[in-house]
């Protein structure tokens, strides 16, 4: 008897060295993850010295530095938003029209146009990078908000993978409406639009964080500070030599900041489409 | 009857051919005109000294040539393929761990499991910042830690550039491939364990023999994604090496980003991305094939 509640104590203290055990390698894992970032964040709130030196903690932490960022940094945080609010609603009704109709829709043609629209998805963006510099410079639409959005609203990869979703709806849902005399743009729009809303917040995450963190584009096309990008706005912050590192871990934590507030709103949605969007 | 029912079903397809343009067409004309027109320019300036004021010259095999004698040129594919081929092993190999931790209910595996992506929100440039401040020679975070230990200041990004680059690139990249690791794991059907346990297998013969072999399809596409996308990585390159130490960090799209915004030489960049055209679209290939198989056997 005493030697059973004995063992019993024993597991139970070893279930317990365990679970310490476990939650300290999960304390590791989640500092490395954010280290980074709560170091950017420590960093910004330094004195210029105090972040060239290293020291771990400022002795008085302050927004100055926060406050010399300029105007032009926050109009092209606006300007970068407002671009990728533009950008992931044309993205989302383009991609998702088009793969629809793969998906969904018989037509003439349908193969050779479906091999077409995939050819993307083998070019990488470097290739067409100049090229598509000179085309847009002959079209005069260099400097404007229309060459840094359009260029990249159409996306083999996602319209790919829009279609392999709308092909998993059942035929019989389509069926009852067809016999109810709807078009194929209400069934489209009543029935699969509804349907689609996870696949098509990938879609939308995707193109949002495609526009938001673009660097080579922005640099090659636009010149004017008003039209300036975020990415290129933080990398120009940095001097080679003598960089004020508060003022540049305040620019680059903002920038960042939009991207992180979405995804801490929208954690568990993004934790769990990952699981679809895998290989799906 | 049945030639009829053809001809009608052929109609309808006809009537069908209007609607379909209509859903088509946006995306239609943005990828033939912004991808394809371009793509196909980009074949024919490859041939011809690229001005943008003056008319273009044919100057036929000519860039063709001077890329192909350009060590850096070559250089920079070798260090695309060391940068892949340490990242992905070490990348993948964390991620299964912490896939295999968090898979459990355990105490704190829900907090990893909602914080591990956050570094894939962060862009090339932002992290490259930050990483840049930690390894920095004199006021870097990581020298003050060694410095604990008694160790002397590292010069990281002079002395192991490509190390300095690796660290970034890894953290940067863990979460998704965690998460979709942590996805295939959670698709192996448990009785498939079970059975095994009953034959007396131990947890490494189980991995080995049914973890690995059902995950093969989603291991084989996370591959040759990250493989084709880490060969493409300049951001960090950029703003932690830079193109100083003999181009031990230089990329093939650094190399290209170069040749772009220092040197003004645009047809030489279009014939070495060109070139990167022909390696990446073979990995897009392999997995596109892949997925089309993957399909049809189900």
């Amino acid at each position: 008897m005493n030697t059973l509640v004995l063992n019993k104590d024993k597991k139970k203290a070893k279930k317990d060295i365990l679970n310490i055990v476990w939650l300290l390698i999960a304390i590791i894992i989640i500092s490395i993850s954010l280290f980074p970032i709560f170091w950017m964040f420590l960093s910004s709130l330094k004195t210029k010295r105090e972040a060239a030196s290293g020291v771990f903690f400022p002795a008085n932490p302050s927004f100055e530095a926060f406050k010399l960022l300029d105007y032009t940094f926050f109009n092209s945080l606006i300007m970068t938003f407002v671009g990728a609010l533009i950008s992931v609603s044309l993205c989302v009704v383009i991609n998702l029209l088009a793969a629809y109709a793969f998906a969904r829709l018989d037509f003439h043609g349908k193969k050779y146009i479906w091999a077409i629209i995939l050819i993307p998805m083998f070019v990488p963006g470097m290739t067409i990078l100049v090229p598509l510099y000179l085309l847009c410079s002959e079209l005069r639409i260099l400097d404007t908000l229309f060459v840094l959005i359009i260029p990249g609203v159409a996306q083999a990869t996602h319209i790919f993978f829009m279609r392999q979703f709308f092909l998993t709806v059942p035929k019989s849902l389509e069926d009852a409406a067809k016999i109810d005399g709807a078009n194929e743009f209400q069934l489209f729009l009543h029935i699969f639009v509804p349907l689609s809303s996870g696949p098509s917040f990938i879609v939308a995450l995707g193109a949002f964080m495609g526009y938001w963190n673009a660097y080579l584009w922005p640099v090659l096309v636009v010149e004017r500070e008003s039209l300036k990008q975020i990415m290129q706005v933080v990398q120009s912050y940095r001097p080679s030599h003598d960089p004020n590192w508060p003022l540049i871990m305040a620019a680059s934590l903002i920038a960042t900041s939009i991207p992180l507030i979405i995804y801490f709103a929208f954690n568990k949605r993004i934790v769990d489409s990952l699981k679809i969007s895998g290989i799906k | 009857m049945n030639k009829q029912s053809k001809r009608s079903k052929r109609k309808i397809k006809y009537k069908n051919d209007l609607t379909a343009f209509l859903f088509i067409f946006p995306a239609f004309f943005l990828i033939c005109f912004f991808v394809i027109y371009p793509f196909i320019s980009s074949i024919f300036l490859s041939f011809y000294d690229v001005k943008v004021y003056e008319e273009n010259i044919f100057v036929g095999f000519k860039y063709y040539e001077i890329v192909f004698k350009d060590k850096n040129f070559w250089r920079s594919l070798g260090v695309a393929f060391e940068y892949a081929g340490i990242l992905i092993p070490v990348q993948f190999g964390l991620a299964f761990l912490i896939a295999l931790f968090i898979k459990k209910d355990r105490l704190g595996s829900k907090a990893v499991k909602s914080t591990i992506y956050v570094p894939n929100m962060i862009s090339g440039i932002v992290a490259g910042t930050i990483f840049s401040l930690i390894l920095a020679y004199d006021s870097g975070l990581l020298n003050k830690f060694i410095g604990l230990f008694g160790i002397d200041p590292i010069p990281f990004t002079n002395d192991m550039p490509m190390l300095s680059i690796l660290i970034p690139g890894i953290w940067l990249g863990l979460g998704y491939i965690t998460l979709v690791i942590l996805a295939g794991l959670n698709e192996v059907p448990k009785d498939y364990y079970e059975a095994a346990e009953l034959d007396g297998a131990n947890s490494f013969q189980m991995f080995f023999h049914i973890t690995i072999p059902c995950m093969k399809n989603t291991l084989i596409y996370l591959l040759i994604t990250s493989l084709a996308a880490n060969l493409q990585q300049y951001e960090l390159s950029m703003m932690i090496t830079g193109d100083l130490y003999n181009g031990a960090t230089t990329t093939p799209n650094y190399y290209i980003y170069n040749l772009l915004t220092y040197q003004n030489r645009r047809s030489q960049a279009i014939v070495a991305s060109l070139l990167m055209f022909i390696i990446l679209g073979t990995l897009s290939a392999i997995v596109f094939s892949m997925m089309k198989s993957e399909k049809s056997s189900d």
